[in-house]
């Protein structure tokens, strides 16, 4: 059965002009894309590429010089599509001067929510994001990240079928990136749409299903993750239980040859340092008081912790 | 400017006026401003036929657009074809008598149909505008002003308030008025600037702060958050304004002497008249009269002189078609002027000039006024009142008027009753009279039958004693003869009477002291009867002729005619000098000792003006800030309040009405150093000077349409003079709609404006 179109763009162009409309630079070149329920579809490419261009062409902030772009089977400057849309900007451009719970209520007339619906919605999207405590202080006192969490409550107020993330793991720590993507992913299976762009490459390639990718205004490939990153001219054998040495070496190089290939590197594989830095983290909020003293060769017993430390916040070798 | 009296340069504008001249003034301008941007956006189509243009309504009302636009062609077409001939020769009289009404009707018709035109994406849209969103959007507006302690410049307001005395110089009767006066002066200044920068400021900055862009990807028609910031911050001002007008009301309270209280401290409900002038001679006769003109800059007062030798007497008359009839219902009826003195002598010493103010109603006739001013009963108050709804007439003579001060006379309210006297009451009045005519005649012919007998005995004692009859009788016996009529038997009974007289003894005919006496008191008694039933025969007649004057006016429809005031200058080589809306009569109670009360509620009622150009501010820079950047709005809207206020004055532009031309002209007369009272020698050079003055005076003409009429909303003078705003019927309601009519355009264009913006940029 086909999937259900939810973004379509057709020969999509946008060209800059100045006043005198005289052209300035061509930001999108007809972009042919489509986007289906239930996917989390990125876009992909350098600084100036036409990722946010495309973004705001889809949400009616920019009109196309040229083709067209539909949402939901609507024209993107159709106001109506917005009910079902849920719009994350990569700076979370939100009033400082109101605090989350204002923020939300806000939102929610936009989308002309009655007052209990709005105030249930804000409840649970703030403690989603986990703003619970800070839920009474303006924005503007909020840190980065913390913008970045009712940026994305505001994005899903409406519990949108479609979110449009331009850059949503940027300003945010470790813990906060694996938090969206872990969110992306939840999206994902509830059957919404994710529409989402990024520089950071590595969240792409852990959240998404297919990703486009845009240089100077153009598509350049389009497709699968998984297809477009399969190395077909190598192999990858994982094994557990052994530990290499000389002969596992030599045997494993005498089978590759006796197929036609050969071993470009043996050795113990690594985490990723994503994965390091949570695990670390973890550890040190399940042991308060842990932290990292560096060994000093020659050095005799370790130095006293103060008196009003626990006892287990002892010096570890890392 | 203040004149110490309250001048009104325009009439009031009136809910009449407002919707019946003002809605088809206000539909041929704004229809022809938005015939030009269909037909421009027309242009613009068939140029570039891709660019996106928000005018143009959805597919579905495409027909319906494109019909209008056809119509309201043919008409303006139409419209020159017919206006052409007074083109090419103007002055001349039309070709046919329906051309000017096909003109006029013409107009306002192409003018509807071009802005149902321009207005029809605009209107279809209007159905998705919710209020939540525009409450949600005006709340997000006055949180951020107060949030962002906007606010705090308000507080500037306050060192005026301590301060404000040591600027103050002023007469103490016009101490109120320099109060507030000075209160609202600073309240403009202060609240306009901060509205417009405030609210210039706010789509600007929503913009380049991309808060917008959560809001516009929300299901937000782009309307909505033109209409949210313009309420929101209305909102903020409404408050702002009531905080600071109540403080400056305490401030202006704060310590009145009594002369200032009296000028100001009160709301006076004026009823007004049409003034007129003329002469009229000692016998009566009247004759329009050209006011005198002494020679003063500011024309706004005509000025009346004292009596002049060998001239007739000046007048100003007051013209009052619509007084209320519940004044008639009141014992007193107070008639407050405010006159201007002109001085050609110093005058005597001690005495002022003087004025005699009449009071006539349409049942008045001048040669009552002895009748009247015989009267005994005049002197006192409830004879005064009985006097004046009997005659339709008062008189205050020798009143002293005194310059930049409000003086008034108390009239009896009676007179109004004479005024306002229904048909069926004036038929009971002829019904009393032609009683009292009947009862006064048959009293006259029983006096004269009592005094008949005795005359005629001392008639004949006389005739006896004298042998002839003698003239004083023969005068007696007309004069009964007038009284009774020809033929009544009087006459004949003297034949008869000379016939008996031989052979009487005259001792027998001649009356006793005390017939004589009788007969003396008799005789006074019938003369007093005679004129009596004089004055009732008159008075019948005269309530016949009203009588009859009235049924033929219901007939035709037409109202009774006026209430008159009089006002001569009795003072020999001075002038008085006075406007129409210098002498009025209070509608409101002027000893119902509410005076403090009315004034507060009409201090609120003059605030009611400042928010007006309050909202006028806001929705201009707002409207305006669809397009243009912060500071360009606030001072796009700034240029278009200020010219507002010079209005008149471009208005006599574009009509030439400035004295030397417009601008070329008066160039050219500069170059040339020409008097610029005296018309230019025809050359070349003056006919392309005049040529292009009107060219540019048309140009002002179009301009002109696109200023507000500040004036309209200004209602500082009525408080600071105390005179009431009214709610309704004139000054309120019509300024409110005088605004939503200059606003509506402008709110339409931003809608055009902001669904055609790209609110994003390229970063």
């Amino acid at each position: 059965m086909a999937r259900e179109v939810v973004v379509e763009t057709r020969n999509l162009t946008k060209t800059y002009r100045d006043f005198w409309g005289r052209q300035k630079k061509v930001a999108l070149r007809a972009l042919n894309l489509e986007i289906y329920q239930g996917e989390v579809f990125g876009l992909l490419g350098p600084n100036g590429s036409g990722k946010t261009t495309s973004i705001k062409l889809l949400l009616g902030l920019l009109f196309p010089t040229e083709g067209e772009a539909m949402v939901f089977g609507q024209p993107a400057a159709d106001v109506k599509k917005n009910e079902r849309i849920g719009y994350l900007p990569e700076e979370s451009y939100l009033y400082r001067f109101l605090n989350a719970e204002e923020t939300l209520d806000f939102y929610g007339r936009l989308f002309n929510m009655t007052p209990e619906v709005r105030e249930k919605r804000a409840q649970e999207l703030i403690e989603m994001v986990g703003l619970k405590r800070d839920r009474k202080r303006i924005l503007k006192e909020y840190s980065k990240g913390m913008r970045q969490r009712i940026g994305l409550a505001q994005a899903l107020i409406n519990d949108p079928d479609l979110v449009i993330l331009d850059e949503p793991t940027s300003g945010l720590d470790p813990l906060g990136a694996r938090w969206m993507k872990n969110l992306i992913l939840s999206l994902k299976k509830r059957q919404k749409t994710v529409l989402m762009c990024s520089h950071r490459l590595e969240d792409v390639q852990d959240v998404c299903d297919r990703i486009a990718i845009l240089n100077e205004g153009e598509l350049q490939a389009l497709g699968e993750v998984s297809t477009l990153l399969q190395d077909i001219n190598r192999l990858e054998l994982r094994a557990s239980g052994v530990q290499i040495n000389e002969t596992l070496r030599r045997e494993l190089e005498e089978v590759l040859r006796r197929h036609g290939g050969e071993v470009d590197s043996i050795g113990h594989p690594t985490t990723t340092l994503e994965d390091y830095f949570l695990k670390i983290v973890e550890e040190s909020k399940a042991r308060p008081g842990r932290r990292y003293l560096p060994e000093i060769p020659g050095a005799g017993a370790p130095p006293t912790p103060p008196a009003n430390l626990p006892q287990d916040a002892i010096r570890e070798k890392q | 400017m203040m004149f110490a009296a309250l001048v009104l340069e325009r009439d009031p504008l009136t809910l009449e006026r407002i919707l019946t001249s003002g809605l088809w003034t206000w539909l041929q301008i704004v229809g022809a401003l938005a015939a030009l941007v269909v037909w421009g956006g027309g242009a613009v189509k068939l140029l570039a036929w891709r660019r996106r243009l928000p005018i143009f309504p959805s597919d579905r009302l495409m027909p319906l657009f494109w019909v209008l636009c056809l119509l309201f062609t043919v008409l303006y077409v139409g419209v020159g074809v017919l206006f052409l001939p007074e083109v090419l020769h103007p002055g001349q009289e039309p070709f046919a008598p329906w051309v000017p009404d096909a003109i006029t009707w013409g107009l306002r018709a192409a003018g509807g149909l071009a802005l149902l035109a321009f207005a029809l994406n605009f209107l279809e849209n209007l159905l998705q505008l919710r209020l939540r969103r525009i409450g949600a959007l005006a709340r997000l507006s006055f949180k951020e002003a107060i949030r962002r302690r906007v606010l705090y410049v308000f507080c500037g307001l306050l060192l005026i308030f301590l301060f404000a005395n040591w600027f103050v110089r002023s007469k103490p009767e016009d101490q109120v008025r320099s109060s507030v006066q000075i209160v609202s002066f600073a309240m403009t200044i202060l609240l306009l600037v901060s509205a417009g920068l405030v609210s210039a400021f706010s789509i600007p900055n929503d913009i380049k702060q991309q808060t917008i862009h959560t809001v516009v990807t929300k299901p937000v028609e782009r309307f909505e958050i033109v209409l949210g910031r313009f309420f929101g911050y209305t909102l903020l001002m409404t408050l702002v304004l009531v905080i600071l007008t109540t403080l400056s009301l305490g401030f202006v309270l704060r310590s009145t002497n009594p002369d200032a209280a009296s000028e100001s401290i009160k709301a006076r409900d004026p009823v007004y008249g049409a003034l007129s002038f003329e002469t009229m001679n000692e016998v009566g006769e009247k004759n329009t009269l050209n006011p005198e003109n002494v020679g003063r800059e500011w024309d706004y007062r005509s000025y009346i002189s004292g009596p002049t030798r060998g001239k007739p007497a000046q007048y100003a008359v007051w013209t009052f078609t619509d007084m209320p009839g519940k004044l008639a219902e009141r014992k007193d009826l107070r008639c407050e002027f405010n006159l201007d003195i002109y001085r050609t002598t110093k005058g005597e010493e001690n005495k002022g000039v003087t004025c005699t103010f009449l009071f006539e109603t349409w049942r008045f006739r001048p040669r009552n006024a002895q009748v009247y001013n015989s009267d005994p009963r005049k002197n006192t108050p409830e004879g005064a009142n009985a006097l004046a709804e009997e005659y339709g007439y008062y008189e205050v003579g020798g009143k002293q008027i005194t310059d930049y001060k409000t003086l008034f006379v108390d009239i009896p309210a009676s007179i109004l009753k004479n005024q306002r006297i229904s048909r069926g009451d004036l038929q009971q009045v002829v019904a009393k009279h032609e009683v009292t005519v009947q009862e006064l005649r048959k009293r006259a012919a029983d006096l004269i039958q009592t005094i008949e007998p005795l005359r005629s005995r001392q008639a004949k004692a006389v005739l006896a004693s004298a042998g002839g009859v003698s003239l004083g009788t023969s005068l007696l016996r007309r004069q009964q003869a007038t009284l009774l009529g020809a033929g009544t038997g009087l006459m004949g009974g003297t034949a008869s009477l000379e016939a008996v007289l031989p052979g009487i003894d005259p001792a027998q005919l001649r009356l006793t002291p005390e017939e004589e006496q009788g007969l003396l008191a008799l005789e006074g008694q019938l003369s007093r009867s005679q004129t009596e039933l004089y004055q009732a025969e008159e008075m019948l007649r005269q309530a016949r002729e009203d009588e009859s004057t009235l049924a033929e006016l219901e007939k035709k429809g037409q109202a009774r005619p006026p209430f008159r005031v009089r006002v001569r200058c009795d003072t020999r080589t001075q002038f008085v000098g006075m406007a129409k809306y210098d002498l009025y009569f209070r509608a409101d109670d002027p000893q119902g000792g509410r005076d403090m009360a009315a004034f507060a509620w009409n201090f609120y009622k003059g605030s009611f003006g400042l928010w007006l150009r309050l909202c006028l501010m806001i929705g201009l820079s707002v409207f305006l800030s669809t397009e243009l950047g912060g500071v360009i709005s606030w001072l796009c809207a700034a240029v278009l309040y200020i010219g507002g206020i010079f209005r008149d004055f471009i208005e006599s532009l574009a009509r030439g009405g400035n004295v030397g031309g417009g601008p070329l002209e008066s160039f050219f007369r500069l170059v040339k150093r020409e008097n610029m009272n005296i018309p230019l020698e025809e050359t070349t050079a003056t006919k392309v000077a005049t040529g292009s003055d009107v060219v540019f005076r048309w140009v002002v003409g179009r301009v002109m349409n696109l200023l507000p009429d500040i004036d309209r909303f200004d209602f500082t003078d009525y408080v600071a003079n105390g005179f009431n705003i009214a709610v309704v019927t004139q000054d309120m309601l019509p300024a409110f709609l005088l605004l939503v009519g200059y606003l509506l355009p402008w709110a339409i264009l931003a809608y055009y404006l902001m669904k055609a913006r790209e609110i994003a940029g390229p970063n």
